[in-house]
């Protein structure tokens, strides 16, 4: 049965979802940092339309005062949109430093998705690297090779991930932390990837055509790029979207438990540990925002990658 | 038979391979349980190097690690430095947690996904099968983290189930335990539905496309005998090997699953060692999680060599 | 005095040995045992012989892709001018490329010359083998079976060889087409002497195109006569054999 939808749906759930976290700071009303502690744990603020939108001004205890209103501007102090000061727009409400929750998950998004697909490019790199490897000559070292690949499929993801992630330092800044995170979330996942890639790499190496070229006089690297690499995009592109989620989600797990990058940098992983006081969280429910921000785009490419698989595989 | 000899080498090779590398890496480790001590000033250098050395901490590191090689075949996983005790009891209470949950989310997993996968590949291109996709589809992209706390928040405002732990206080009977096993073990079942569905159906589906199957079904043989005595035992094969490749997925959901509801597992004895550099603590778990993983796939590879006459060769 | 062979071959063996690097080994297979013929320049060796006797590995080794376990191959110019054209020459293009990029792929591992002279020379060997420049853009896979075989021949010939080993390359063609390019070969060897060592399993063929037959059995040739006569002079009972068995000469 051919997969719901298309191409189409996945990416027009994607693209935006990505648009608006890469121009963060033209689309976030307010900087990730940005505080208001008189506003702590505001609701969303109501937009009401007359027919142009406004807001209302707000209290201390974040109830709306009627008597000052507020038109919702756009293109204001180069930001999308916002309204004149001492007035606030809150989308999602504010967490308990009264920072626009938001802001926060547009910018965020940004650590997520960029460990996910640095991450998926990392991993896709090894695994090219290894397979083709593994797969053109053949013989002992590829044996050597996949068996050493093995060993790390030996530990279940979260904790070959932990256990990589607790023998570095702990307290390291965030660049350091994002650049960590990323070579150790690739670590784990790029077997499957090298797998597939020194297969087709073994089954094309025996082909007549690579065989012609390596009478001609072509060595290894000449062979890899000119017969082997081009057939390998397929392979890399259904890889990459099964990857990217699986990373995503891994940055927001590892943040989460507080062994990503830390403070002040915003992610979608500490934005949710900080929903954990169950009892603010029952009252304050859009503090899950960035967990429904994550499933959002998990869903895309859950859906791309079917669709891509289904495209590979039609008879199902 | 010899079969069952080579994995079973195969998963010893695992072990070792898996062992020596968490060793080595964590020799990398800069800094150790007593790294923390060194910013204190009240700490002297000779006081760190002199509980190092008690500890066997500046030992070389072959020496170490066959040290602690020989404690492994005695039973013994090395000492906590945070617990101050070894490390084996420490394991040992903790495995029994996530093997319970792990078990009881395999069991309720598969229960559920094998009817639903066959009654989806029974009733391809239809649209409650296409519904079900789509749900599957949403199931899946849900993280477990937002599941989870999504539910103990519910739990926390409408005080029907408890929001965490192994026990309330007070109580430590078993009915107690169900109680707040319910919501760890809903998290993980609905995090294994979605794949272990869309394999059975696959798998289902290609063995009701086979040859052998449409023969039959033109012979007139009824539906439910064509299902359960020719299609599931082929459908079987990979389903086993699933079993088995899931099986990482399971014990990863578990740890954070652990973590977030209290439940005392591995999972949040796992983080609390990482955070406090306990190293012999980090390293037994991840042994013992190795040993899980590749435990369950051994098992997986028996039932294949009992199922599957091909691979008896 | 009379001029060098081409190509001497003394004495040539392969064996092949099957390590299981796990332990134990499977039996050693000769492939090839103690094979020597020589070739003048502008003559045609065919090799014949039933499936398995060697005839294969004997045409890789003369073009590289095995390296003997003993014996000497002595040929009196580059290495690059022995070409070798495999079993199906369809398949030993890659269907993505395009014609050109087929036919220029030994100039280009080779190093040789700028893109336009790489064009030019395309071209000329196009013409050479009657196809039209017309298909130098297109991608292999959409040309037809007989465009393909004349397009691995192009390819051989772009590097101006002295050589060129067929290995059971036209053997299964459609006659026609096997005509076809049986008189290219032929043509093209009276213009430009080239060489040709034709690997066959069928004795027609083999006696239609070449001055000299060379019989192989289990890695060994076994008997080596003038093709013209052949059917008188030929001794070796499983020459005798292939004659019976061939279409033409049997009549």
């Amino acid at each position: 049965m051919p997969a719901i939808g298309s191409i189409r749906m996945a990416l027009a759930l994607l693209i935006p979802m990505h648009g608006v976290v890469v121009f963060a700071g033209f689309f976030a009303p307010y900087d990730y940092a940005e505080q208001h502690r008189d506003y702590p744990y505001a609701a969303p603020t109501g937009i009401h339309f007359k027919p142009l939108p406004y807001v209302y001004g707000l209290k201390g205890d974040s109830q709306e005062d009627r008597t000052r209103v507020y038109a919702l501007r756009f293109f204001i102090r180069g930001r999308f949109f916002g309204t004149d000061p001492p007035g606030h727009v809150f989308l999602l409400g504010t967490d308990g430093y009264g920072r626009d929750i938001f802001s926060r998950v547009l910018y965020g998004g940004r650590i997520s998705l960029a460990t996910g697909i640095v991450a998926t490019g990392w991993a896709l790199a090894i695994g090219l690297l290894w397979g083709v490897t593994a797969g053109f000559f053949g013989g002992w070292l590829d044996a050597v090779m996949m068996r050493g690949a093995e060993l790390f499929l030996a530990l279940p993801w979260l904790y070959l991930l932990l256990a990589a992630r607790a023998f570095l330092p702990l307290h390291i800044s965030p660049v350091q932390a994002f650049l960590l995170l990323v070579a150790i979330i690739g670590s784990v996942g790029w077997v499957r990837p090298a797998r597939l890639i020194r297969g087709l790499t073994l089954s094309l190496v025996q082909c007549p055509y690579v065989e012609a070229a390596r009478a001609f006089g072509g060595g290894p690297v000449y062979l890899i790029r000119r017969h082997i690499l081009p057939e390998t995009r397929g392979i890399l592109l259904t890889q990459a979207t099964i990857l990217i989620p699986y990373y995503i989600l891994a940055e927001v797990t590892l943040t989460f438990l507080g062994l990503g990058v830390g403070e002040p940098v915003p992610s979608w992983g500490g934005m949710l540990a900080e929903a954990r006081q169950y009892h603010t969280l029952v009252t304050h429910i859009w503090m899950l925002t960035p967990g429904v921000a994550t499933f959002l785009t998990l869903l895309g490419y859950v859906h791309l990658a079917d669709v891509l698989q289904g495209r590979r595989d039609p008879v199902r | 038979m010899r079969y069952l000899a080579r994995r079973l080498l195969h998963g010893a090779f695992l072990l070792v391979g898996v062992s020596v590398l968490s060793f080595l890496f964590s020799d990398l480790a800069p800094g150790d349980y007593y790294s923390e001590l060194q910013s204190d000033p009240r700490v002297s250098a000779a006081t760190l190097a002199a509980l190092r050395t008690q500890n066997g901490l500046d030992r070389p590191l072959p020496v170490r690690y066959a040290t602690w090689l020989k404690s492994i075949g005695r039973g013994d996983f090395g000492y906590s430095l945070a617990y101050q005790g070894p490390v084996g009891p420490l394991l040992a209470q903790r495995i029994p947690g996530t093997l319970l949950l792990t078990g009881l989310a395999t069991a309720l997993g598969w229960l559920l996904s094998v009817p639903l996968g066959i009654w989806s590949a029974a009733r391809r291109r239809s649209w409650p099968e296409a519904s079900l996709k789509v749900i599957l589809s949403v199931l899946l992209s849900i993280p477990e983290l937002l599941m989870a706390i999504a539910l103990l928040a519910l739990a926390v405002q409408t005080g029907c189930l408890p929001a965490g732990g192994l026990h309330s206080p007070g109580r430590a009977d078993a009915l107690d335990a169900l109680r707040h096993l319910v919501i760890p073990v809903t998290v993980l079942t609905l995090g294994l539905l979605p794949i272990l569905v869309r394999h059975v159906r696959s798998a289902v589906s290609e063995a009701l496309d086979a040859p052998f199957a449409l023969a039959a079904a033109a012979h007139g043989i009824p539906w439910r005998r064509l299902l359960f005595r020719h299609v599931l035992p082929v459908a079987m094969n990979p389903l086993i090997s699933l079993f088995g490749l899931s099986l990482g997925s399971l014990l990863s959901a578990s740890l954070l699953v652990e973590v977030l509801t209290g439940w005392p597992g591995l999972g949040p004895l796992f983080l609390d060692a990482i955070f406090a550099r306990d190293y012999a603590v980090v390293l037994g778990v991840v042994m013992i999680s190795t040993a899980f993983l590749i435990g369950g796939n051994m098992v997986a590879d028996l039932l294949l060599y009992r199922a599957d006459p091909r691979i008896r060769g | 005095m009379p001029p060098e062979p081409l190509l001497t071959v003394r004495g040539l063996s392969k064996t092949f040995h099957q390590r299981r690097w796990w332990g134990g080994n499977a039996p050693d297979i000769t492939a090839l045992e103690d094979v020597s013929f020589t070739l003048d320049r502008g003559r045609t060796l065919a090799i014949v012989g039933p499936s398995g006797s060697g005839k294969s590995t004997l045409a890789r080794c003369l073009a590289g892709l095995e390296t003997p376990t003993s014996g000497e191959i002595r040929f009196s110019g580059a290495p690059v001018e022995m070409q070798l054209i495999f079993q199906q020459p369809a398949a030993s293009l890659n269907p993505r490329f395009t014609a050109a990029e087929v036919v220029e792929e030994p100039l280009v591992i080779q190093g040789r010359g700028w893109r336009a002279d790489r064009r030019r020379k395309a071209e000329l060997v196009l013409e050479e083998v009657g196809l039209p420049a017309s298909v130098l853009d297109r991608r292999s896979q959409l040309l037809s079976g007989g465009e393909r075989q004349r397009l691995a021949i192009a390819r051989a010939l772009v590097v101006e060889p002295r050589l060129i080993i067929l290995d059971e390359s036209i053997v299964g063609l459609d006659v026609g087409l096997q005509q076809q390019i049986a008189g290219l070969l032929i043509d093209l060897q009276s213009r430009s002497s080239l060489s040709y060592i034709l690997i066959s399993h069928d004795l027609d063929l083999a006696a239609g195109l070449a001055s000299e037959i060379a019989v192989m059995d289990h890695g060994r040739i076994v008997e080596q006569v003038p093709a013209a006569g052949l059917k008188t002079t030929a001794s070796h009972p499983l020459t005798r054999e292939l004659i019976a068995a061939a279409k033409v000469l049997a009549t």
